[in-house]
């Protein structure tokens, strides 16, 4: 076990921000409409050039929290192989929701960014 | 809002906690197949892709456990599995799980029957309204703690005290029902009117009694509801009806609701309780009653605001204008005012904490039994917390599981305890002194129960604590390699013997206290009572005023009735007194000495009685010196009494018994000589001393209310004389109750009741304590011989002669066992201080109750240790080698 998760951590090559997973997700949602977990999950991968690899153990937990919050819905559909699968797309709310946290890491990266633009001593 | 909602979605999947999980599985099946198809697509075998996604995607089970922590309300769902598979758990070691709810049953049981006991007798309010200012009010002098009070100075203190809102007199005087049916006596009190609304009485039915009726010529009575569903079948009408009492038409004016309780009393008062028949009123008029006459019990209520102590104070002040407005009779008097509840409770203190203290102990030592038990297993099953922790369990996980489960257990403890002490209480309702103050408050009710349930959950708290206290999820690799060998240190070993010996000490504290009882009980009753009480019936006549106006009548009736008594077939010896010893009953009057060379401050006192000839051999009170009562002493013979040796002792310590005998003294206005010493009758059983006593002889003083005592035969049972007895007194006056009929035995064990139950209690305490210390010795060392088997082994091996390790097992056990004990006598000692006014005739450190104790704990623990030891010589050390 242990080994394993050095690996995983070693490609990824970065950790996740507390509640980045949440805005990533919204923004896939948004963006692509109704997706099953594990499509959410390879969309994230492809777009980040395979840097971010989401763990199970990651994205479900997201995806549950997501939905008590009431920002994204689900709902079982049937899936491009012809199984079942449970599909989740974004609620009014949740669009609202990606607003925000777009604004916020806007805001918050723009700070970053400008701190580590000061040359290092 | 959003917080709001996902609270509730929460809940929502604590409900819908299955449908949840399986729609979990199929999306994580989903996902990883999925992953094992792209696997394959990008040319992996198969088998290879299966790997490659399960690495990818981490382990189900962590992937599941943090879904659920964001799905459900984690604490609470956790803990729905938790007890779930706790139970199922604990369904499966039947053996383990039934010997920790027993022990746990068994202290539970004990302490509720104990806290049902503190609950109805000293927690409880009183049922009347404000009880906090309720007193007894009672007079004193210099050379008696209590009197009764004078009517006289009790209407001065009605008039002029101004801490009082009300004080109410009452005093015992029982009534003759006849009417139609049995003739009964009513075990009734006369009280003045205010009697009722002192302790907040409404009358079911009529009403109670006014300022009007308190003349002897109302001839009103109030009735208790079991009265009038006994002898008046709840006859709906009852009120205003006429009823034959003391052979005179008596209007009944009301019934008192059921449950009203009388505030018992020590002076001619039934006890407190529902004893109470009949009430009338007493009149309390200077033209009836005199001021030297102390026979009336008060009970007071305090005005708003006024502390007992004030109005005491009060009361005394009053007491000595008293003194100097009537100094011939008020000389010397003062007064005392108790608390009512301590009044009824008082005097068992010491008993209730010593039950307390015992069951208190009882509870600790299993307690650290089932402390004991839990560790054990919880070491036992480190493998199975490890595979758990490497599974995706946290240590927070864990140790709620090992909580959940202390508390499944303890909570069945406490049922099984509930139970065991409804029971118990049941018992010992059955077993309690039926005078025992508050006898019928104690049952288990809901504060009870909630009590048992806070202890057994304090318990399981304290158990699931103790047991995840160190608690450090070995890694798996650790426990699967040792073999569950390196536990077990001397440090561990170390901490258990300091735990039995902490449960010897309290067993060993129990049985001293119990062997004192015991010891102290079997004293008394080889004592010389100064009576013996074996083959002697009796019973109690009271003839009615009406009827029997005259002195001469009485005396003829009881010299008839004792005649035709006295020719029964298998009786001794007849006679009768105004009432008997250990009856609770007692009079008192001053009397002086004549021709007395002693200066006296205090003039002297004595109970008094009038006895039948006959009485005291009826009883087998020994004559000490002169002779006994005769017939011929009576109303034309010169006065004489009968004294005990007590009142030589006390008032004529110059004289020997012998040299008493003509001696003369002044009672009543009369001068008397003494004829007859006779042996001392304590009033009490347990008492050191008896009080002084002198008797007149019947023929010259008599009283309409008699106890008559037949002496039979031996072999011939007392009481088969019952019905002989009534015949005879129908023969005489068919109107005539005849109450209490009872053997001597029957008062004598009555009076040793209260001994007898705390005895049985304390003694049953003792026996479970000293059982569940023994299985406490037996099971921590039988777990240390476990753990130490390879040692063990490797000794034998080596050449170690089962002689040997039977010796160091057992050496181990008795040196804890040594440790408690001593602390536990020592403990006993310590706490002796409780027992002091509880024993009789011994010492409270008695040297012979201690060394048996030792002894028997000694023994007790080489048993318990001896087990063990000789399973850990007998064990083929090869075979123990080989196992690991």
């Amino acid at each position: 076990m242990e080994e394993a998760g050095e690996d995983m951590t070693r490609k990824t090559g970065m950790e996740m921000i507390q509640g980045t997973l949440d805005l990533l997700v919204l923004q896939t949602l948004a963006a692509l409409g109704p997706m099953h977990g594990y499509g959410i999950a390879r969309r994230l991968e492809q777009v980040s050039d395979e840097v971010l690899s989401l763990n199970q153990g990651t994205l479900y937990p997201a995806l549950t929290r997501l939905s008590h919050r009431g920002w994204i819905g689900s709902e079982w559909g049937t899936s491009d192989n012809n199984r079942r699968a449970k599909f989740y797309s974004i609620t009014d709310a949740g669009r609202k929701r990606l607003e925000r946290e777009r604004e916020d890491w806007r805001r918050v990266s723009s700070v970053v960014n400008r701190v580590l633009a000061e040359p290092a001593s | 809002m959003s917080r709001l909602r996902a609270t509730w979605r929460r809940l929502v999947a604590v409900v819908r906690y299955r449908s949840h999980e399986a729609e979990l599985d199929e999306e994580l099946r989903f996902h990883f197949d999925q992953l094992v198809d792209e696997y394959v697509r990008g040319g992996c075998e198969p088998e290879e892709a299966r790997r490659l996604a399960r690495l990818r995607l981490g382990g189900e089970e962590q992937v599941k456990e943090s879904v659920r922590d964001d799905r459900g309300l984690p604490g609470l769902e956790s803990v729905l599995r938790d007890l779930r598979l706790g139970a199922r758990r604990l369904l499966r070691q039947p053996s383990f799980t039934s010997v920790v709810v027993i022990t746990l049953g068994l202290a539970l049981g004990a302490s509720v029957v104990v806290f049902s006991l503190l609950r109805g007798v000293v927690l409880r309010p009183l049922p009347y309204p404000e009880p906090d200012r309720l007193v007894r009010v009672f007079e004193t002098r210099t050379t008696v703690a209590e009197f009764p009070v004078s009517p006289l100075n009790l209407l001065d203190f009605r008039n002029e005290a101004t801490g009082f809102q009300v004080l109410a007199g009452y005093t015992r005087e029982d009534l003759e029902l006849s009417d139609g049916g049995e003739p009964l006596t009513l075990a009734a009190l006369r009280v003045t009117p205010d009697y009722f609304e002192i302790l907040g009485a409404r009358p079911a039915k009529g009403r109670v009694f006014e300022d009007a009726d308190t003349v002897d010529a109302a001839k009103v009575l109030l009735i208790s509801d079991r009265l009038w569903r006994t002898r008046f079948a709840t006859d709906p009408d009852i009120v205003g009806k006429q009823v034959q009492v003391n052979g005179a038409a008596w209007t009944v004016l009301g019934v008192l609701p059921a449950g009203f309780q009388h505030v018992g009393g020590n002076y001619r008062s039934t006890g407190h309780g529902e004893t109470v028949d009949a009430w009338w009123p007493i009149e309390l008029s200077p033209e009836k009653v005199r001021r030297n006459w102390h026979y009336i019990n008060v009970v007071g209520r305090l005005a708003d605001g006024v502390q007992a102590q004030v109005g005491e104070q009060e009361l005394i002040a009053l007491a000595a204008e008293l003194e100097t407005r009537h100094p011939e009779t008020n000389r010397g008097w003062s007064v005392r005012v108790e608390s009512l509840h301590d009044r009824i409770v008082g005097g068992r203190d010491d008993l209730m904490t010593l039950l307390a203290a015992a069951v208190t102990f009882l509870v600790i030592i299993g307690c650290v039994n089932v402390a004991h038990l839990l560790f054990a297993r919880s070491l036992a099953r480190r493998r199975e917390l490890a595979i758990a922790s490497a599974l995706g369990a946290g240590r927070g996980r864990l140790r709620q599981q090992m909580l959940v489960e202390s508390l499944l257990l303890s909570a069945a403890g406490g049922v099984l305890g509930l139970l065991l002490g409804w029971l118990g209480v049941g018992l010992l309702l059955r077993l309690m002194p039926s005078d025992f103050p508050r006898l019928h408050s104690i049952q288990v009710d809901g504060l009870v129960v909630l009590f048992t349930f806070a202890l057994s959950a304090a318990a399981g708290l304290l158990f699931g604590i103790a047991q995840s206290w160190r608690l450090r999820p070995p890694t798996l690799a650790e426990s699967l390699s040792e073999g569950g060998r390196t536990i077990g240190g001397s440090h561990w070993t170390g901490r258990r013997g300091l735990l039995v010996a902490l449960e010897v000490a309290l067993a060993t504290a129990l049985v001293v206290g119990g062997g004192l009882l015991l010891r102290s009980l079997q004293l008394i009753q080889v004592t010389d009572w100064g009576f013996d009480p074996e083959q002697v019936l009796t019973f109690e006549v009271n003839l009615p005023q009406q009827r029997y106006a005259d002195d001469g009548d009485v005396v003829n009736f009881y010299g008839r009735l004792g005649e035709t008594l006295a020719g029964l077939p298998g009786v001794e010896s007849v006679g009768g007194a105004n009432y008997l010893p250990w009856t609770g009953w007692d009079e008192n009057t001053g009397f002086g000495i004549l021709d007395d060379p002693i200066e006296r401050e205090n003039s002297p006192t004595a109970r008094y009685g009038a006895v039948h000839p006959g009485y005291f051999e009826a009883l087998g009170t020994e004559l000490v010196a002169g002779r006994l009562p005769a017939p011929t002493d009576d109303a034309e013979a010169p006065l004489v009494v009968t004294v005990n040796q007590r009142l030589v002792e006390e008032f004529v310590p110059h004289k020997s018994p012998h040299e008493v005998i003509g001696q003369r003294l002044s009672l009543w206005g009369n001068e008397v000589e003494i004829v007859g010493v006779v042996g001392d009758i304590v009033d009490r059983p347990g008492d050191l001393v008896a009080r002084s006593a002198l008797f007149w002889h019947f023929g010259q003083r008599s009283f309409r209310q008699q106890s008559m005592v037949l002496r039979v035969e031996p072999g011939l049972n007392p009481t088969s004389l019952s019905g002989a007895v009534r015949r005879a007194v129908g023969e005489l006056d068919p109107l005539l109750p005849v109450s209490t009929v009872q053997t001597l035995e029957d008062i004598a064990d009555a009076n040793l009741a209260e001994r007898r139950f705390l005895l049985s209690l304390v003694g049953l305490f003792s026996l479970l304590a000293v059982v569940l210390a023994a299985v406490g010795v037996y099971g921590v060392l039988a777990y240390s011989v476990h753990l130490r088997r390879r040692d063990l082994g490797i000794r034998m091996a080596l050449g170690a002669a089962a002689s040997h390790v039977c010796r160091l097992v057992l050496g181990q056990g008795l040196a804890w066992a040594l440790v408690g004990l001593v602390a536990g006598l020592g403990l006993a000692a310590l706490l002796s201080g409780l027992l002091e006014s509880l024993i009789f005739g011994i010492a409270v450190l008695n040297p012979p109750t201690y060394g048996a104790t030792a002894l028997l704990i000694l023994g007790v623990c080489t048993l318990a240790s001896g087990l063990p030891a000789i399973r850990a010589a007998v064990t083929d050390p090869l075979e123990t080698l080989r196992e690991e």
